[in-house]
C-alpha cells in the first residue's frame, strides 16, 4: 500500500525519514507530491534500497488559475509519474477532473459544503481519482472535526454511488503524522468506508503510478499501439 | 471474595503502541491514559469511551520515544484502533502513533512486540542543509533541532 507525503522544504521531515517511518509502519512504497519548487534533491535510490521501500517523485500543482494550471499540466506530465492539482473550489474541482492529463485531484472539500456530482461524473469519465482526506479526521478536533466528518462522509457517499476512481491518503508533512494502513482502515470506518474500500483507495496510488511510468517508457506509440515489430508481444 | 465465573468475567484484548515525538517532549503515564480517554470520547462519545475502557497498563517514554500496552474490551477494538490513531499531540507536541499488534495476555504482548530494546539517544552535533545544528540521534534517525522546531532526518541526509 502507498501513501502520499509530503517532505522537506514543505514538510518537518526528510524523505529520507519519512521512507524509513513509512517502511516501518508497512507501507510498500510512498509518494512525493510537493510543489514542483519544493521538490526535495535527494537521491531516491539509496533511500529506497536502504530502507526496503519503493520511493516515486510526484507532483502537486496548486495555482488557482485555469490557464496557468493548463500550462503546467502540460509542461509536467512528461516529468512525473503522478500529478496531482489541489482543489477546494466548485470551478477548480471541474476543470480539474476534465483534465484527461491528470492523476489525482486532492483536497477537493476545501472549505466547501460538498462536492458536486457533476464534477464525479466527468472525474469518472476523464480517470481522475479524487482523494479521499483523512487528515482532518486525524488532525482536527471539536467542532472542525465533526464538520469534516459530515463533509468527507458526503464526499464518500457520492464517490461511492457514481463508482468514481479514488485515493485515500493522510496526507502527511511530518513522519509523526504518518499513520499505519490498518489504522486507516479503521478511521475510514468512521465515514462509512469498508476496509475493503480503504485499501483499494491505498493500492490506488499504485496502480497509477505504475500505468504512468508504462506509459512514460516510450513502450506505446499512441493509445494501445505498442511499439516493435508486428506479432512480437515483448 | 470468590472470583467470577469464567463466563462472566470481562474478556480483555492488549495493545501494544509503539509512541514517537520530538526529543523535548515530555510527558507521563498519567498524561497519556488522559489523552487516550479524550480522544476516545471525542471520537464516539461518553458512552463510546466506556464501550471501549481504554486502560493503559504499561508505558514508558522518554527522550521522544517510547511504548505501551492499552487494555481494551474484547469487542471494543473497532472503537480503539480509531481513537489510538487520532491521538496527534499531547501536551502540544506531536506524536506519532504505531499499533505494533494485538494480543490476548501481557505476556504474549510482550514476547511478540516488545522483545527488542530501545536505542538510546545520542545528542551532538551534525552539518545537516549547510549549516551545524544540535541534532539527536537513535538508531538511523537523527532529529535536527532548527532555529524554531525540529526536521527529521535519516543518517543519509547528515554529514
Amino acid at each position: 500500500m502507498f501513501e502520499a507525503v509530503r517532505v522537506a522544504p514543505m514538510g518537518t521531515s526528510t524523505l529520507s525519514r519519512m521512507a524509513a517511518t513509512a517502511s516501518d509502519y508497512g507501507f510498500s512504497g510512498i509518494i512525493v507530491r510537493n510543489l514542483p519548487s519544493d521538490l526535495p534533491n535527494s537521491n531516491l535510490q539509496t533511500i529506497s534500497d536502504t530502507f526496503d521501500i519503493e520511493i516515486f517523485s510526484g507532483i502537486e500543482l496548486s495555482e488557482k488559475n485555469q490557464s496557468t494550471l493548463s500550462g503546467h499540466i502540460g509542461g509536467n506530465r512528461n516529468k512525473t509519474p503522478l500529478l496531482c492539482i489541489r482543489g477546494g473550489e466548485t470551478s477548480l474541482n471541474l476543470f480539474a477532473s476534465k483534465q484527461k492529463n491528470l492523476d489525482v485531484l486532492c483536497h477537493p472539500l476545501g472549505t466547501q459544503k460538498n462536492i458536486s456530482h457533476v464534477m464525479v461524473k466527468e472525474a469518472k469519465k476523464n480517470n481522475v481519482r479524487i482523494e479521499i482526506n483523512f487528515s482532518g479526521i486525524l488532525r482536527e478536533s471539536g467542532k472542525n472535526r465533526i464538520k469534516y466528518l459530515n463533509r468527507l462522509r458526503k464526499q464518500w457517499n457520492i464517490v461511492s454511488a457514481f463508482n468514481a476512481p479514488f485515493v485515500v491518503s493522510s496526507d502527511p508533512s511530518s513522519h509523526l503524522e504518518l499513520r499505519s494502513p490498518r489504522e486507516l482502515i479503521a478511521v475510514g470506518g468512521l465515514i462509512g468506508m469498508g476496509p475493503e474500500d480503504v485499501e483499494k483507495g491505498l493500492l490506488e496510488w499504485g496502480t497509477t503510478i505504475s500505468r504512468n511510468l508504462d506509459n512514460l517508457s516510450g513502450k506505446y506509440a499512441d493509445i494501445g499501439v505498442t511499439r516493435g515489430k508486428y506479432g512480437d508481444s515483448n | 471474595m470468590k472470583p467470577l465465573p469464567k463466563h462472566l468475567r470481562p474478556r480483555y484484548r492488549y495493545i501494544v503502541v509503539s509512541i514517537e515525538s520530538w526529543p523535548t517532549a515530555k510527558f507521563d503515564k498519567r498524561t497519556f491514559q488522559h489523552a487516550l480517554w479524550a480522544s476516545t470520547s471525542r471520537l464516539f462519545g461518553d458512552t463510546g469511551a466506556n464501550a471501549a475502557d481504554l486502560f493503559l497498563i504499561q508505558f514508558e517514554f522518554s527522550n521522544g520515544s517510547g511504548w505501551g500496552i492499552i487494555r481494551t474490551r474484547r469487542d471494543a477494538l473497532s472503537i480503539a484502533r480509531p481513537s489510538i490513531a487520532c491521538i496527534s499531540k499531547i501536551n502540544e507536541f506531536p506524536v506519532g502513533i504505531l499499533i505494533r499488534g494485538v494480543s490476548g495476555t501481557i505476556k504474549s504482548c510482550k514476547e511478540k512486540y516488545l522483545s527488542e530494546p530501545s536505542e538510546p539517544l545520542i545528542s551532538g552535533e551534525l552539518l545537516f542543509d549547510t549549516k551545524i545544528s544540535p541534532s539527536f540521534t537513535r538508531g538511523h534517525c537523527i532529529d535536527i533541532q532548527t532555529d524554531t522546531d525540529f526536521i527529521g532526518a535519516t543518517h543519509l541526509d547528515v554529514t
